[in-house]
């Protein structure tokens, strides 16, 4: 009555393997983990992409992948902001150290490429 | 390894598992009813399948998500109750894992509700053990054998390692400079609006460095609960105090992780035992005989 199923000292076996082997290797088969959270170095700049659209005069940027292809990144464009006519791809870099407290300095923007309908420009 | 093996099935009491269950599952039922997720399956977000999600061609539609939340919310509380456990506690796991997974199936896998998870999924495999007492059907009845302990033991045994491993990705691929370097303030200013008690630590770098290394050492010695019971008693709270910073600090919610970790290591016969002594009406002291 008290003690413990057949199946109990294999499932503990496999069941814990699988926590450890995820960890390993590592996998990350949810619910079972690989734990690598904050794992990796931060270093102080953090760079990203960002696609500029203007629309109805306003200019409007959004962060999109680092090898993003102009055709694309126009009709994704196209359908959030109707008939985009160009969509300017920066690199930005942001220096995390380079604040005054809660007041941080706007990060350091490159134009990488404009994308028209007749394709990729590179800044003039 | 014969005496792990003698601890992880050395007999218990049969309230501290059915304890476990119904924290687990009232976490659960928690969990699932704090999220929208019909508002997430609307809102056409990009369905990238991560692991058992691939069985979706896209992203569950909002009244399958609605459903499924109903449905687990109500066999995760029928379950805490004892009440067809064989049914409702795999219906609740297997609900919990499809929302789950549809929030993990955004381009970001959280790491969050993990534990819970995996903590039901042994108290499934326990079988009837998990609802032989506290339950609607049997309130009062009391019971002990090894069939009861080692469920509390492998989940207990499954929280130790996820700390640990959590802290052995720190060491393999940062190695000291995870407390050395300013990886910490990096990641607290990389944040898009970072609060008071965040710029704080990030100002200060001799306390990001006191932060970052009271978080490695906790997340490396936590396997030391296991063997020196006294050591939970300052193990668990600051695990749970690290949780509490974190949120304020970073806006992530660990909280399923850190009362997964309390529900399985309290002894809830203990705490039961000890509340009923001490809510007992004191009987008045009695007249001294002449």
């Amino acid at each position: 009555m008290g003690t413990a199923p057949r199946y109990a000292r294999p499932f503990v076996a496999i069941f814990v393997g699988m926590v450890v082997v995820c960890a390993l290797a590592p996998l990350n088969l949810w619910p079972f983990s690989n734990w690598e959270l904050f794992s990796r170095l931060r270093g102080p700049v953090e760079s990203y992409w960002e696609a500029v659209v203007e629309h109805h005069g306003l200019v409007v940027d959004y962060t999109i992948g680092p090898h993003t292809a102009c055709a694309p990144l126009l009709r994704s464009a196209t359908d959030r902001f109707g008939l985009a006519t160009d969509v300017r791809i920066y690199h930005v870099e942001r220096l995390l150290s380079d604040r005054i407290g809660a007041h941080e300095e706007p990060p350091y923007r490159t134009l990488v490429a404009t994308c028209t309908a007749k394709g990729a420009g590179a800044p003039s | 390894m014969r005496r792990a093996e003698g601890w992880i099935f050395a007999p218990d009491d049969a309230r501290r598992l059915a304890g476990v269950r119904i924290g687990l599952c009232l976490l659960l039922a928690y969990r699932l009813s704090a999220h929208d997720f019909d508002a997430l399956a609307a809102s056409h977000v990009r369905f990238l399948p991560h692991f058992y999600m691939d069985v979706f061609a896209h992203m569950p539609s909002p009244d399958l998500a609605s459903a499924l939340q109903a449905l687990g919310i109500a066999a995760a509380l029928a379950a805490g109750l004892g009440l067809a456990l064989r049914i409702t506690l795999p219906v609740a796991l297997v609900c919990g894992l499809i929302l789950n997974g549809m929030l993990n199936s955004t381009g970001r896998v959280m790491v969050r509700d993990a534990l819970l998870m995996l903590c039901l999924a042994v108290i499934i495999a326990a079988g009837r053990a998990a609802g032989d007492v506290w339950t609607v059907r049997a309130p009062n009845r009391t019971a002990f054998g090894e069939r009861y302990g080692w469920p509390i033991r492998c989940a207990m045994v499954v929280i130790a390692l996820a700390y640990f491993f959590a802290s052995f990705q720190k060491w393999r691929y940062s190695g000291f400079a995870w407390v050395t370097s300013d990886n910490l303030r990096w990641i607290l200013y990389a944040q898009p609006h970072p609060n008071g008690f965040a710029l704080f630590i990030a100002d200060r770098p001799l306390l990001a460095h006191l932060f970052a290394a009271g978080a490695l050492l906790l997340e490396t010695c936590f396997p030391l609960a296991l063997f020196v019971s006294r050591l939970r008693w300052l193990l668990i709270p600051a695990v749970l105090a690290m949780h509490v910073a974190i949120r304020i600090a970073l806006g992530l919610d660990y909280s399923a992780q850190g009362l997964t970790v309390l529900i399985v290591f309290v002894n809830w016969p203990v705490v039961v035992d000890w509340t009923r002594r001490t809510l007992a009406p004191t009987p008045a002291p009695r007249e001294i005989a002449r």
